[in-house]
């Protein structure tokens, strides 16, 4: 069904894409939003994302590849929307306020960890936190995430194991672990 | 459940438990920018949209379409490019054009000996001419009569030496290029650009070697003021105040020194590197255009041309009479070696002399010697003589050629001959003044009368340079 939608938008046909992108929006957002940590930026950039398809959709030459074509397309352009401000991208949380929870499945128990991994989260660098969404969220695995990435394989796997990394010594109790982390992050 | 599989399951969930719904307007917005975006075309989007070298599965444009496209248009501009080199004439044969023949007498004709103690050059064999490069004088393409707008466009043009094949260079250019003159073995053109400054191209494809911006000739009173074409047009110094050396390695000209714009100096452009020497004994000071009203005026310097050999600079300088009350200017022709030392005054004092240049033997100046006509009174001009003149580079043996009082823009032949205007005529003289012949107004009449420069038939321009039209050297 979504190969025929895609065949249709490919020649043009508005309607196909219309479709699409109410099937495809509000996974591109969370994707964004995860990435970006920012609602209205993670807005821009999943709509520069769509409009970017539209332009270029004649040039996809397989539409089997449309998701994850779309996925690359979503990645670079929420690059595309940290670099304009770099500085708010590495240090902006998102208060919970800006996001409406899709949960309401959480324990009391869990809640303080999670939050901590949430925060710790927000605070790397957007490439690693980028294949960390794609992975963790996304389900891809580490070669597709590679692909939407636009990075080789080995390339994600070490962003993967350097935010894994990081998040896990925010658990460790040793505070020389945790300076090495906060050095090795850029400022 | 090992603390690694526990990390990743708390990543997931803290990623599932803050993603966000996106907002009710996510779609629309995305549809009515989309509709707003023009699409593509097909072969368009295959060539730009950037393809996934790394990961081939997804097949996003196409690197072969886009190469393929490259490959094409790169072709296409090189047919055009070459088309219009040719079309345009700047594709240039050095072996191509009317070659004077050594048979012909005026060519054979040896060169007067020395007069003086100096011992000339070996005598070189006669240049035969190639091309001609010359400039014309137009009106811009659209220019509003308006005063003060610079509406007067000088063109470069080449042709064969008999005239034929003329060919604008840049045919499509509306700013002004005023050719300057060949290098002494005619692989190499010097011409400006209006407002834009110099550049040395090879003959042999008319590609460009060196550009110099008026920024990099030009030193203003300020020392730090960039040149500006709104406020300060043409170049820093005259049309004619640019020469070529020989060898194509260095530019003379003038131009204002220090923190004083009457101030001028001559200066050499190392072509190599863009720098710029200062010959310091050239400097002059207060060289007003209203001098008399300075005591100090010492006059402005212009027009440097090389020796043959490179190593010496003639130029003249321009200051007022030494009559008291006087009101017009007097100029003297001087001589510096190209290091900045040896500076003397070639021509006698109390006459004014401009426009010189070697022979090409190296040994003699010729020049212009200009009289005034003033009345009784001294108060005003009343007319004015203008008369050929050469003097040894030593200063001595100064000799009149012509005696008219019309003639100017006197020129060496490349076999020592000696070319003038008069009128819009073109003269030939023997050095020694003997042998005065008119020439023939064509291209043809003037290559075979051994022209290096000359006023060529289509001169219409106000400048020496604009009239003159440049020989190509044949080495």
């Amino acid at each position: 069904m979504q190969r025929q939608l895609v065949e249709r938008a490919i020649g043009g046909d508005f309607d196909a894409f219309t479709d699409l992108v109410n099937a495809s929006a509000s996974r591109q957002y969370a994707i964004a939003a995860l990435i970006l940590r920012d609602p209205d930026r993670a807005h821009d950039a999943v709509q520069d994302a769509l409009v970017a398809a539209w332009r270029g959709l004649s040039a996809l030459r397989d539409p089997d590849a449309w998701e994850a074509w779309l996925h690359r397309l979503t990645v670079r352009a929420c690059y595309s929307r940290a670099r304009q401000d770099k500085r708010r991208s590495l240090v902006e949380l998102p208060a919970s306020a800006d996001f409406e929870m899709a949960g309401g499945r959480d324990e009391p128990a869990a809640f303080a960890e999670r939050d901590r991994i949430e925060r710790e989260l927000g605070a790397l660098p957007i490439d690693q936190r980028a294949v960390i969404v794609l992975h963790f969220y996304v389900g891809l695995p580490l070669t597709e995430a590679a692909m939407a990435l636009g990075v080789p394989a080995g390339t994600a796997k070490s962003r993967l194991h350097r935010g894994l990394q990081a998040l896990r010594l925010t658990m460790t109790p040793d505070p020389s672990l945790q300076t090495q982390v906060a050095q090795e992050r850029p400022a | 459940m090992t603390s690694e599989h526990r990390l990743e399951r708390l990543v997931a969930d803290a990623l599932l438990a803050s993603a966000p719904v996106a907002a009710p307007s996510l779609v629309p917005d995305i549809l009515e920018a989309a509709r707003k975006v023009r699409r593509r075309p097909r072969w368009l989007a295959l060539m730009t949209e950037r393809p996934m070298r790394r990961h081939p599965d997804i097949l996003v444009g196409s690197p072969v379409a886009r190469t393929a496209t490259a490959m094409l248009v790169a072709a296409i501009v090189i047919v055009m490019g070459a088309g219009a080199l040719v079309a345009g004439g700047i594709v240039l044969k050095p072996d191509f054009g009317l070659v004077v023949q050594p048979s012909d007498p005026l060519v054979e004709a040896t060169p007067p000996g020395p007069v003086s103690s100096e011992s000339p050059a070996e005598p070189s064999p006669a240049p035969r001419a190639g091309l001609v490069a010359y400039n014309v004088e137009s009106r811009k393409t659209g220019c509003p009569q308006t005063l003060g707008v610079r509406c007067g466009l000088t063109s470069a043009w080449l042709s064969n030496a008999d005239g034929s094949g003329a060919r604008r260079l840049f045919p499509d250019d509306n700013a002004s290029r005023l050719v300057l003159g060949w290098s002494g073995d005619g692989s190499q053109l010097l011409y400006s650009i209006e407002d834009s400054g110099l550049v040395l191209t090879t003959a042999a494809t008319g590609s460009v070697l060196h550009r110099f911006p008026n920024d990099a000739l030009c030193a203003y009173p300020s020392g730090t003021k960039t040149y500006s074409p709104a406020t300060k047009p043409g170049l820093c110094t005259g049309a004619d105040g640019f020469a070529l050396s020989p060898d194509a390695s260095r530019v003379a000209f003038v131009r204002s020194s220090g923190n004083d714009a009457n101030s001028t100096i001559v200066a050499i452009l190392d072509i190599p590197s863009g720098n710029v020497t200062e010959l310091d004994a050239t400097r002059t000071i207060n060289g007003s255009q209203r001098c008399w009203e300075s005591p100090s005026c010492e006059g402005l310097n212009d027009m440097p041309r090389w020796s043959p050999d490179g190593t010496r600079l003639v130029f003249a300088r321009q200051s007022m009479s030494p009559e008291p009350g006087s009101s017009w200017t007097s100029s003297a022709v001087l001589v510096i070696d190209a290091d900045g030392t040896n500076l003397r005054r070639l021509t006698p004092e109390g006459t004014s002399a401009h426009d010189p240049s070697w022979s090409p033997d190296r040994t003699t100046v010729l020049f212009v010697m200009t009289e005034m006509l003033v009345n009784s009174d001294h108060t005003s001009v009343t007319g004015m003589r203008t008369d050929v003149y050469t003097v040894r580079s030593d200063g001595t043996d100064l000799r009149r050629l012509t005696d008219d009082g019309l003639s100017y823009l006197p020129r060496w032949t490349a076999d020592g001959h000696v070319t003038f205007a008069r009128g819009t005529a073109t003269w030939l003289v023997d050095s020694n003044g003997t042998g005065l012949t008119k020439l023939g107004s064509s291209f043809a009449d003037l290559t075979a009368a051994g022209c290096m420069a000359c006023r060529h038939p289509l001169a219409t321009g106000e400048s020496r340079a604009q009239n003159l039209a440049f020989w190509q050297p044949l080495p």
